[in-house]
């Protein structure tokens, strides 16, 4: 890229969900030895979240040296939405909503160096003449800014200037600016007309291009000199080689080119046998190559149409919004002909939880290094990508969105990112070195827990690791000190406590790995409370009301028993089950003694009781997890519940004159259902005893049935149990 | 009517007459003579069938005597106040009963020897057949004149347009108020609305009595000068709930004292609270129960009770007091502005002679019928931000009302400058077109400028002071509209940025039925196979769009966006981008991202949403009339 030096607004890529806050003891991993739970932090997900200060986090869970930043906390801009670095090591931010040019420098001191009066400055470049254009929205205004002209952001210092519009193109936004060294031009990139202008040395535009979508949000111009435009809402990447010879190098399944960057011709290495012969620098043949990111949305919410001015009493105050989440991908497209012909694209980075605002391309990068920088647009992150997919969290800011990022070197001190949302600039001191350190983010044990080995495993160095531990989810005054490190895996000596941070320390082995960092931990023990014992409802009084009538009994020789439990210190639980008749005083074993249970559920076959009422005992103990003379237990009774295996009786049946008159009898009883078939044929008709009510073990009939002639009838009766018995009488 | 009133960006006339002549032409020094101070009588020391005397105007200028009875004191009549019941026994008050304009008549009684000043004719019952009248203490009066006035009424050196004698220095009223609250309009800048200014108004002062039988404020009646009786029939519908009763009265509402006119205020004298006076005039007439000094106190009640105010005030002379079995009152009309009402308290007004109220010069140019005789009207309109507006109005609707007196159908244009200290001068295009019939000042609440004034003058960041306003009325007695028949598309889909055409069938009033192309492009940022909806709706229905004012000048800046011709039909859709505007800005058709970063997170300082329209005019000639809608798909590219 021989443009200039402007670090576009970009769009993102995604890590899988590199997410923070709080680990808790659930997602610990329980250990062999009884009792000992473990923190594993062995993945991106899991090593992230926490403070990361001169390391990083590979997707493969390496903890790398990374970015040591400085941070100056902006007061003059909310959002950062284009940057650019000066020579003498300051960097220039376009900030919103507040339309503002501020300047960072070397020290990290914010100044203001233009009021534009916009929404913001969505682009920055440099130049001839080291003239430094700002592009702005809403009003397509170009300002020409003197970074010497700044003023400090205390109360009483004077004004900062308010430049006069150096250029105003015929469009209302202004994305992207680049200036074609070789061709002496500045290009900008508007919406929501789609139109890419040239702009003269006086300030006059010129339309050079106009695509066929609505913004075009970033620009590049590649070494071969094309122009390329990235577009929205299409997600269009246009090559314009000459004006009017334009063509459509990549119609992403996206709806946002946000940015764009070329990656420079590889540089012959250095041969590392002087004997040999050096390896040669790409051909020019190879084509050019870039990096664009691409962004994805879901439907935004049409705004409240309203009439007549727009209304807003002073003072008014308004809930933040909670912020679009789009998704975010890096493509990389080789091989690209002079006229963006040819190129071949690929996928490098994909992020289903951000959508991305910044790019920067690494403009030397080593074999297996990072070869772009990308800034995440909800949650911070700053991630680096090499050419294999691999990627890394570098850094992750105080703020919500990354809006710029530049490079020295492939990364180096001196390197830079700006966020928004709260605006902020970070600047890297070092990479790895003396002070970097990978801080976990706050692992919840649970309960109070004591601390074990503390393990982890280097590759190329050491690391030393401590811990420190408090009361509080968020670590204060009640959490201790960190521990005196180790530096090989050991005994962590922090305090019993409920939460823990790990710590390790790089000890300036910039080289150093570290990966599988693990912690033993056993929390006090807590007995589990089986709080709730279930029999089913059917073939049992114990369970509200038994249809009598309506459905026909469910017949089973088994019970299924269930039961919960409340287990505070999530040990693993084996149960006992044990039943005996309400009169006797004897438990017997349900379950075999030496073969507890692992869930919370049995199906009890009771073919072989005695029929009559029972309860069942369930027995919890955490034995599993602790050590012989520490485990605990507790047990719950069932409810009552029948148990009866025996079908009724149909003692007495007669059928005269048309009226079916029986007996039947239960041994335990009730009867709950009776029911009657005419002649063989379906379907049964239930038939109501003589009281009405089906309620005790013995139940008589006497239906008219309505028969006329002979007829064969049979009745069916149903003990609770759902034992049934069939009697069949032919009569008049 | 069609739309009645829109506005367009236009040149304005540079004319600015000015009243200056009459205004400034000031009566001949004569030593002023301040009433001496009197005894007074407190409501304790009033017994039932204690007698003395009222003083009141029933013809001219000079008070006349009338007798009075106690009947008895009501005590605990309002908070803190008592009530005097007398009898009033006069010739003509046996005639006309209770009267309004007589709010503030002194009535004095006879304390052994003395006759004792013992306050203000004020209350009466309606439909009361009696001539007996509550008498506000004069105690409960006082303490008015005691009340400090606004820290913001600065005394300032300054030329009174209107000026009493030339030896008193006037002092001229600030605009801010001390209870700004009480006449404010409470809504959002740029929801402004005249009638809903003036419920609000009316819900906040004078309640109404509780029934028919429960002793009542004497109305105070407004005479009114120079309007419709369309607009006094309106005035009337809006005012009377503060208790004020518009009459159909005549009088310029003087701008210039009368030759035999007095030169100060006396006890019992007649006074007009001149909320317009010129070639359209209101004023709120009573009556001077006491003067003390350069002040004096009047009334007996409120006007409207505004508290702190900075209305010209001017002595009054009564034609006649009519009689009515509802209500009767004097008719009449001002014969010499002068001083301020300074204070309109519950039972008193206060005027102060020597306080030029500052009100707004106001000059409507007539075109278009060169019949009219009367071809400039020049008025001045109190300068208060619930009344201004409502008198503008009223004053551009009765200045089309005349002018559109024979009924005829016609189409007319008013360009209104508004010329604020400090900040230039604005311009406001209202126009209608009226197939007979004159609108009436209501017709105009929904002006430009009327609103615009209002706008204005109850924005929530800072005193406005309205220098002038003018106006240019043109006429052009024909119906020049343009009635859409119907839309229909030539094309039924496009290509992505291709241009749909729609053909409108158009019908003139009065011409032949026509067709027009128009045509609007539809964006590349449509997809294939997407439907487009077009809307075809008048000029004059576009809103323009604007950020939501956080001051002065940004409110400002909306007032005067640029609106698109109402003598064109416009074709729209909405662009599939949103928008946001904040400080003033708008920023319509955002990508999602530059939406996102818009609305900040951290901070409750957002931007509004806005939905962004893709739209092209066409010009029909004439006013349009008629919405319509078309769809078009967007078909996949040829290429």
């Amino acid at each position: 890229m021989r443009s200039s030096r402007s670090i576009s607004f970009v769009v993102a890529v995604g890590l899988g969900a590199v997410g923070g806050g709080l680990w808790s003891a659930h997602d610990a991993r329980e250990a062999a030895a009884v009792g000992t739970r473990t923190f594993e932090l062995d993945t991106q997900e899991k090593l992230s979240g926490g403070e990361l200060k001169g390391t990083s986090v590979t997707a493969a869970g390496d903890v790398i040296a990374g970015w040591a930043v400085s941070k100056t906390t902006l007061s003059k801009g909310t959002v950062v939405w284009s940057a650019l670095a000066l020579k003498d090591g300051s960097v220039l931010l376009g900030v919103g909503n507040e339309g503002r040019v501020l300047k960072v420098d070397a020290g990290g001191k914010e100044t203001v160096v233009a009021e534009t009066g916009t929404l913001a400055v969505t682009a920055l470049v440099e130049g001839p003449g080291g003239k430094i254009y700002a592009g702005t929205i809403p009003e397509g205004e170009i300002f020409v800014v003197d970074p010497n002209a700044s003023v400090g952001t205390n109360p009483s210092a004077p004004s900062a200037p308010k430049p006069k519009a150096w250029s105003k193109v015929p469009a209302d936004h202004i994305w992207a600016l680049v200036y074609d060294q070789k061709r002496k031009e500045l290009f900008a990139g508007t919406g929501p007309d789609g139109k890419i202008f040239r702009v003269a040395a006086a300030g006059k535009a010129q339309i050079f291009h106009q695509v066929e979508d609505g913004q075009v949000l970033s620009l590049a111009i590649a070494p071969s000199g094309t122009v390329y435009a990235g577009t929205s809402s299409k997600g269009l990447l246009v090559a314009i080689s000459a004006p009017g010879k334009a063509e459509v190098v990549q119609d992403f399944d996206g709806h946002e080119v946000k940015a764009i960057g070329f990656a420079a011709t590889p540089a012959a290495e250095a041969p590392k046998d002087p004997k040999k012969p050096a390896p040669k620098a790409a051909a020019p043949s190879d084509g050019d190559s870039l990096y664009c990111v691409v962004n994805e949305y879901g439907t935004v919410p049409e705004p409240f149409k309203k009439f007549g001015m727009p209304l807003k009493q002073p003072g008014a105050s308004f809930d933040p919004p909670k912020g679009i989440k789009g998704k975010g991908q890096v493509w990389k497209i080789s091989g690209l002909d002079k006229d963006g012909r040819n190129g071949k694209p690929e996928r490098i980075y994909a992020d289903t939880t951000t959508h991305y605002l910044s790019l920067a391309v690494v403009p030397a990068p080593k074999q297996g290094g990072p070869a772009v920088y990308v800034g995440s647009a909800n949650d911070g992150k700053v991630v680096s990508i090499d050419d294999a997919h691999g990627s890394a969290l570098v850094a992750k800011a105080d703020s919500r969105s990354i809006g710029a990022i530049g490079l020295v070197g492939n990364g180096d001190k001196g390197s830079w990112f700006a966020g928004g949302d709260a605006g902020v600039f970070h600047r890297v001191t070092g990479v790895g070195g003396a002070d970097a350190t990978w801080t976990s983010k706050v692992l919840d044990a649970g309960l109070k827990a004591r601390w074990g080995k503390l393990n982890w495993r280097t590759l190329g160095g050491a690391v030393e690791l401590s811990t420190h531990t408090g009361p509080t989810a968020t670590p204060d005054d009640s959490w201790s000190a960190w521990s005196n490190p180790l530096a090989a895996p050991g005994k962590a000596t922090s305090p019993t406590n409920r939460f823990v941070q790990i710590r390790a320390r790089w000890k300036g082995n910039a080289a150093a790995v570290l990966r599988g960092v693990s912690l033993a931990f056993v929390t006090d023990n807590l007995r589990a409370i089986v709080t709730e014992v279930s029999v089913p409802s059917k073939g049992s009084l114990t369970s509200g009301v038994v249809t009598s009538g309506a459905d026909t009994p469910w017949k089973s020789g088994s019970l299924g028993l269930s039961w919960k439990t409340d287990n505070p210190d999530q040990d693993v639980l084996r149960y006992r089950l044990w039943y005996r008749k309400e009169e006797s005083t004897v438990w017997r074993n349900i379950t075999k003694d030496e073969e507890p249970l692992a869930g919370t559920s049995y199906s009890w076959n009771t073919e072989a009781l005695a029929e009559g009422w029972y309860r069942v005992r369930v027995e919890a103990s955490d034995e599993v997890s602790n050590p012989v003379g520490q485990a605990l237990k507790h047990g719950l009774d069932s409810p009552p519940f029948l148990v009866d295996n025996t079908p009724p009786v149909i003692t007495k049946i007669a059928l005269a004159n048309g009226r079916l008159q029986a007996t039947v009898v239960d041994g335990v009883g009730p009867i709950v259902r009776l029911e009657v078939q005419i002649d063989g044929k379906a379907p049964w008709k239930p038939v109501a005893s003589v009281d009405g009510i089906l309620d005790e073990a013995t139940e008589q009939v006497d239906a008219p049935l309505g028969l006329v002639g002979s007829h064969v009838v049979a009745l069916r009766a149903y003990d609770s149990a759902g034992n049934a018995v069939t009697r069949e009488i032919e009569g008049k | 009517m069609l739309a009645a009133v829109r506005s367009l960006l236009l040149p304005c006339s540079a004319s600015l007459g000015l009243l200056v002549g009459g205004l400034l032409a000031l009566p001949a020094f004569t030593p002023r003579k301040v009433s001496a101070d009197v005894p007074t009588i407190s409501a304790d020391s009033v017994k039932p069938g204690m007698k003395g005397y009222g003083l009141t105007v029933f013809e001219g200028t000079e008070p006349t005597k009338f007798d009075v009875e106690v009947i008895g004191v009501l005590h605990k009549f309002r908070p803190n106040q008592d009530l005097l019941l007398v009898k009033t026994i006069h010739p003509r008050l046996e005639k006309v009963k209770v009267v309004a304009g007589m709010s503030g008549s002194p009535i004095f009684l006879n304390d052994g020897p003395t006759s004792k000043l013992a306050g203000a004719y004020a209350y009466g019952w309606s439909f009361g057949n009696e001539p007996v009248a509550g008498v506000t203490p004069i105690e409960t009066m006082q303490k008015e004149f005691g009340r400090p006035l606004s820290p913001t009424l600065l005394p300032k050196a300054g030329k009174a347009p209107i000026g009493p004698a030339p030896k008193v220095t006037p002092k001229k009223a600030s605009l801010d108020t001390e209870d700004p609250q009480k006449t404010a309009w409470n809504g959002d800048p740029g929801g402004y609305s005249i009638e809903s200014h003036v419920k609000q108004v009316s819900g906040r002062l004078r309640p109404m009595a509780a029934s028919i039988n429960t002793p009542q404020m004497v109305d105070t009646p407004l005479m009114i000068g120079g309007m419709s009786e369309q607009a006094v029939k309106e005035l009337a519908t809006l005012l009377q709930p503060m208790g004020l009763v518009p009459l159909q009265a005549g009088g310029a509402g003087a701008t210039t004292p009368s030759k035999d006119a007095p030169l100060h205020y006396v006890d019992g004298g007649a006074i007009a609270v001149q909320l317009m006076r010129g070639d359209a005039a209101a004023q709120a007439t009573g009556t001077v129960t006491h003067v003390v000094g350069k002040k004096l106190l009047g009334f007996g009640h409120p006007m409207m009770e505004v508290g702190a105010t900075h209305m010209p005030t001017a002595i009054a002379k009564i034609l006649w007091v009519l009689s009515s079995d509802q209500r009767s009152f004097k008719i009449g009309e001002p014969v010499r502005p002068l001083g301020t009402l300074i204070q309109d308290r519950e039972s008193t007004i206060v005027v102060d002679e020597d306080i030029v109220a500052p009100t707004i010069p106001m000059k409507i140019d007539l075109n278009g019928d060169p019949t009219n005789p009367k071809k400039v009207w020049n008025m001045e309109i109190v300068h208060d931000r619930f009344m201004t507006p409502m008198w503008a109005s009223f004053a551009f609707g009765d200045a089309v009302g005349v002018t559109l007196n024979d009924r005829r159908d016609a189409s007319w244009t008013l360009k209104a400058q508004i010329k604020l200290k400090g900040k230039g001068t604005l311009k406001f295009d209202d126009f209608g077109v009226g197939p007979a019939g004159v609108p009436g000042g209501m017709a105009f609440f929904m002006s430009r400028a009327g609103l615009a004034l209002g706008e204005l003058m109850n924005n929530p960041w800072e005193t406005v002071e309205i220098e002038r306003v003018d106006a240019q009325l043109d006429v052009d007695f024909a119906r020049n509209t343009v009635r859409l028949r119907g839309a229909e598309l030539l094309d039924n889909s496009v290509e992505p940025g291709g241009t749909a055409r729609v053909k409108l069938t158009l019908k003139p009033y009065q011409g032949k039925e026509s067709t027009v192309i128009a045509s609007i492009k539809v964006l590349p940022v449509f997809p294939a196979n997407k439907e487009v909806e077009i809307e075809v709706v008048p000029g004059w229905m576009v809103m323009p769009d604007a950020a939501a004012p956080e001051n002065l000048d940004q409110l400002i800046a909306n007032l005067q966006l640029p609106e698109l011709s109402p003598k064109a039909f416009v074709l729209q859709y909405k662009h599939p981008e949103q928008g946001v505007a904040l400080a003033g800005k708008v920023a319509p058709k955002l990508p999602t991202f530059a939406i996102d970063a818009l609305k900040p997170t951290t901070g409750t300082v957002q931007p509004e949403g806005v939905v962004s329209y893709v739209r092209s005019t066409t010009d029909v000639g004439g006013y349009a009339e008629g919405t319509s809608k078309v769809r078009v798909m967007v078909k996949p590219a040829s290429k």
